[in-house]
């Protein structure tokens, strides 16, 4: 007995010894171990170097690492949440020319108009008092029902506009929006007279920036029981967003479409959203014929609630040459004040869509640094373990956790700050209205750019041209 | 007792032997696991990917503004570089000229205003820019830069703030600024300037307004400004005694007037419209323009402003230069530029480029609490130190940090000395565009320096 106590003591002060080894120690003990891992990267023939992995890290990209990966686990095309990561439109090299006295700044207390009007010629015009809405995310694939109430309220509380989305229509969320796009898309839901006629504007869906316009497939096993229940989904019944259109397949189809969906809800504007492309102005050709209010154009940038890498990062139009050229046949075919112009896709700062709407949109539309502005502090409830995605999407496991008020305190927070910023930016240039915006007020440092913008390069002073006063 | 001995080692060596091996097999294990669960993880994908889509200052921001519903409120400036400078370079001389020996002086020195009745005369061409007390930075850090702009020779300045006496006494020439508020406006106050600096804006917050929220306004802060303490002060977005040429002619008159003629300077933010402005800014007999280019510092303004309003300080230099030779008034008006200059190197370019003297702010913000950061970091930003708001504020010594600054001036100074030496010049005014080339042709031409090869 007492040789085991004694044994069981020895033993305690083994583990002692070493611990307070390795407390005093692991400075020699780390230098050491960094010394042979060194000699080894140093020495190690390349082909069995660790060092190898930089190299390959920085060839293929840790991102496309990872993915690769992910890719090789499931064999299925990958669902990467948010769109591209590249950031393909040179926002930064845009900049807005302040005034001092070539005109007067708005003074203080000035009231700096950022009202916008969607459809103007539209019987029921849309009018939201700020110039950011929330873009199309539906419920179900993508977000949950808690954030869809959310960003609804969000959006109501500063009065600007929120978006169905793809999904179905959800009674809860027209109960908190006061205006709400109604989207028209390529799947079967959601088409019913009884919902498309609750719409203060119609959005026809054919395609999305980080998406094309290849079919998008809800797999039933991907979808919530509590979503399959809301939809009356049958067992392993996928949903599909087709290629096109059933009923608009060509230019005279979709021309019916828009004067069928006016007369159901109004006057309400129609609008046609897609994504851009390089055959942009033939695709406007057709579109701008069937007489629509407003376009809405998502750049290549645009999030998602997932989707293949390859739609996402190589496929489509950036949002800057888009809107540039989308203004640019507005103009040309004197439609400028007759259609809207909504864009997306990788605005984040109140920079980018100040500078969106001086190029000429109307109104911007904003998707994923929607989600993390409402997500905000909240997003705690899941970190480090699980992404945001678990707490704002449908299929998360943390959806329950999202409060709907502090949820929709966040990004009604968040849309005040942009316009507060946008509105001491337009009062800097001298305007009172977003409206007074124009070209003149940019310029560019990349002769690139400027080209493409039709901006002043900013080495240069403005060619003779007398400044508006 | 030899039993016990050995049972007792044996214990001890196989405790010993044991607790290593659980520690290694343990560590190798948590490591390759908590690998492989990263790798595997959609949660580390997704984020990567949003970060990258997002860049961590947007998401940040966005963060910020999801909380407050407010402008937001940046310190420190765009970190956004426009342009680079870095497509100058200055040319050293071997046996083309004469590069200077080590016992020649360089000389430093820089008169501004040449034509007022007292110009302002700096030892060296470099000056810290303007940081208001209250406004921006806390009364120590108000003293340690007047105590340091004495030692150096150059001049302080009181920003957008009230003229802190303390400040002004310790200093030796002092810029007084001309604000767009209402105060520090007396005739007693401006005759104790060395230099008037009408303030009609800045490269960061441009010609927004900017409201002081009424927390902020303490009794002290509230008496030096003649202000009621607990309610709101506004800086206007335009000087209110101005509204038109015949204003502005009559404020250039009355400032030269009250303070016995010392050079009048004019600030503003770079802007296309540069010419334009200077048009204007230019009659009525100001001896001084101070640019201050879009990669300006403040103490904190809304990231819009910063990021995506103004001229950069580059063009705004070079374009305003052009300006100056085309109305023949080089020599006439000194030109002040600052905006996102932080080495010696960018200053002497602005030198070369044909400013008179540079302002830098942010880099003298972080210099001037060097090793000082460490009473507020790690929990709260370095500028905890210095700033009027922070809550460590009184812990800052302004003697060491006058001499930490003072110690960046000398540095910088000597290390311009030596490139000029390199360059042949004895003076600093000497150095002009052909000491430049440009490693770009569009910088080039903008500049009108040589570009780097033949075309």
């Amino acid at each position: 007995m007492q040789i085991a106590l004694q044994f069981i003591i020895a033993v305690g002060v083994g583990i002692f010894i070493i611990l307070i080894a390795a407390v005093l120690l692991w400075k020699p003990g780390f230098n050491l171990w960094t010394d042979a891992f060194v000699k080894r990267l140093m020495k190690d023939p390349y082909p069995e170097n660790i060092g190898e992995m930089y190299n390959v890290f920085t060839k293929v990209g840790f991102q496309n690492v990872f993915e690769s990966d992910l890719r090789s686990t499931n064999g299925e095309p990958l669902k990467r949440p948010f769109g591209t990561p590249k950031h393909l439109s040179a926002w930064d090299k845009l900049l807005f020319n302040p005034v001092y006295y070539t005109r007067k700044p708005a003074v203080e207390s000035a009231d700096i108009d950022t009202k916008v009007i969607i459809g103007p010629k539209a019987k029921r015009p849309l009018e939201i008092d700020i110039p950011i809405m929330i873009a199309g995310m539906s419920y179900g694939g993508g977000l949950s029902l808690n954030a869809k109430i959310a960003l609804a309220t969000g959006a109501d509380l500063v009065k600007t506009a929120t978006n169905t989305g793809a999904g179905p229509f959800l009674p809860e969320e027209r109960k908190h929006a006061k205006k709400l796009i109604i989207q028209y898309h390529r799947g079967f839901w959601a088409k019913e007279e009884a919902i498309l006629r609750q719409a203060d504007a119609i959005e026809i869906n054919l395609g999305y920036g980080a998406y094309g316009s290849a079919p998008v497939i809800w797999k039933y096993q991907d979808l919530s029981p509590e979503f399959r229940d809301y939809m009356k989904l049958d067992s392993n019944q996928d949903l599909i967003e087709e290629a096109m259109l059933a009923n608009a397949k060509n230019g005279a189809e979709l021309a019916k479409l828009v004067k069928y969906l006016r007369q159901l809800t109004n006057g309400a504007p129609i609008g046609i959203k897609f994504g851009a492309t390089h055959h942009l102005e033939q695709e406007l050709e057709i579109v701008t014929g069937a007489e629509i209010d407003f376009l809405s154009i998502a750049g290549a940038e645009s999030g998602i609630h997932y989707g293949p890498g390859l739609l996402a990062d190589d496929v489509g139009l950036p949002t800057l040459p888009a809107l540039c050229r989308t203004v640019d046949f507005l103009k040309q075919h004197g439609l400028q004040n007759k259609i809207s112009l909504i864009i997306s896709g990788g605005l984040v700062t109140p920079g980018h869509f100040l500078k969106a709407l001086a190029l000429g949109a109307d109104a911007v539309a904003i998707g994923t640094v929607a989600v993390l502005a409402m997500a905000h502090t909240q997003i705690t409830k899941i970190l480090p373990w699980e992404p945001v995605t678990e707490l704002v999407f449908e299929n998360g496991k943390s959806k329950d956790k999202l409060s709907i008020d502090d949820a929709a305190m966040s990004i009604a927070n968040f849309l005040k700050s942009c316009n507060e910023e946008i509105m001491l930016a337009i009062g800097c240039m001298g305007w009172n209205s977003l409206k007074q915006l124009s070209l003149a007020d940019l310029c560019s440092t990349s002769a690139e750019i400027a080209s493409l913008v039709g901006v002043d390069h900013c080495f240069y002073p403005p060619k003779g041209a007398e400044i508006k006063k | 007792m030899t039993g016990y001995f050995w049972i007792g080692l044996g214990g001890i060596l196989l405790g010993a032997g044991m607790a290593a091996l659980s520690l290694l097999i343990i560590l190798k294990a948590k490591f390759r696991q908590s690998v492989s669960a990263l790798i595997k993880k959609p949660a580390f994908i997704e984020m990567l990917t949003l970060l990258n889509k997002l860049t961590w200052r947007d998401y940040f921001e966005s963060n910020l503004r999801a909380d407050t519903g407010k402008a937001s409120q940046r310190p420190f400036g765009t970190n956004i570089h426009f342009l680079k400078w870095d497509q100058l370079q200055l040319n050293p001389v071997f046996l083309s000229g004469k590069p200077l020996a080590y016992d020649i002086p360089v000389q430093t020195e820089v008169t501004l205003g040449p034509k007022a009745q007292k110009p302002l005369t700096l030892k060296v061409p470099l000056l810290v820019s303007a940081m208001a007390y209250g406004n921006a930075i806390s009364f120590k850090a108000k003293i340690a830069l007047a105590k340091a702009s004495a030692l150096t020779g150059t001049a302080d300045n009181t920003g957008g703030g009230p003229l802190v006496d303390e400040a002004r006494a310790v200093a030796d020439k002092y810029i007084i600024q001309f604000n767009k508020g209402y105060w520090s406006k007396s005739d007693k106050i401006l005759s104790q300037a060395d230099m008037i600096e009408i303030a009609l804006g800045h490269g960061a917050y441009d010609s927004a307004p900017v409201r002081i929220s009424g927390q902020k306004v303490t009794a002290g802060y509230a008496k030096r400004l003649g202000a009621i303490p607990g309610l709101d002060v506004v800086l206007e977005s335009r000087i209110p005694e101005v509204e038109d040429l015949a204003d502005w002619k009559n404020l250039i008159a009355t400032l030269k007037e009250v303070t016995g003629g010392v050079p009048i300077a004019v600030k503003f933010g770079g802007t296309h419209y540069i010419e334009a402005e200077l048009d204007f800014i230019t009659q009525g007999g100001i001896d001084v323009i101070v640019l201050d280019g879009a990669e300006a510092g403040t103490h904190a303004c809304p990231t819009l402003l910063q990021d995506d309003v103004g001229l950069p300080t580059l063009p705004a230099l070079c374009r305003t230069v052009q300006y100056l030779e085309s109305r023949n008034l080089t020599g006439q008006i000194s030109l002040l530029v600052g905006g996102g200059l932080f080495t010696p190197g960018d200053f002497l370019k602005c030198l070369a480029l044909g400013a008179d003297a540079v302002y830098f702010g942010t880099i003298a913000a972080l210099v001037m609490s060097h090793t000082q950061v460490t009473k507020a970091t790690p929990w709260e930003p370095p500028t905890g130190i210095i700033y009027y708001g922070a809550k460590e504020k009184q812990e800052y010594d302004p003697d060491l940090g006058a001499k930490h600054l003072y110690n960046f001036f000398e540095s910088c100074i000597q290390e311009m000395q030596q490139a000029a030496r390199s360059l042949g010049k004895q003076d600093l005014r000497d150095i002009n565009k052909n000491d430049l080339v440009a490693l770009d042709p569009e910088y080039a031409r903008m500049a009108g320096v040589q570009y780097m090869k033949s075309i």
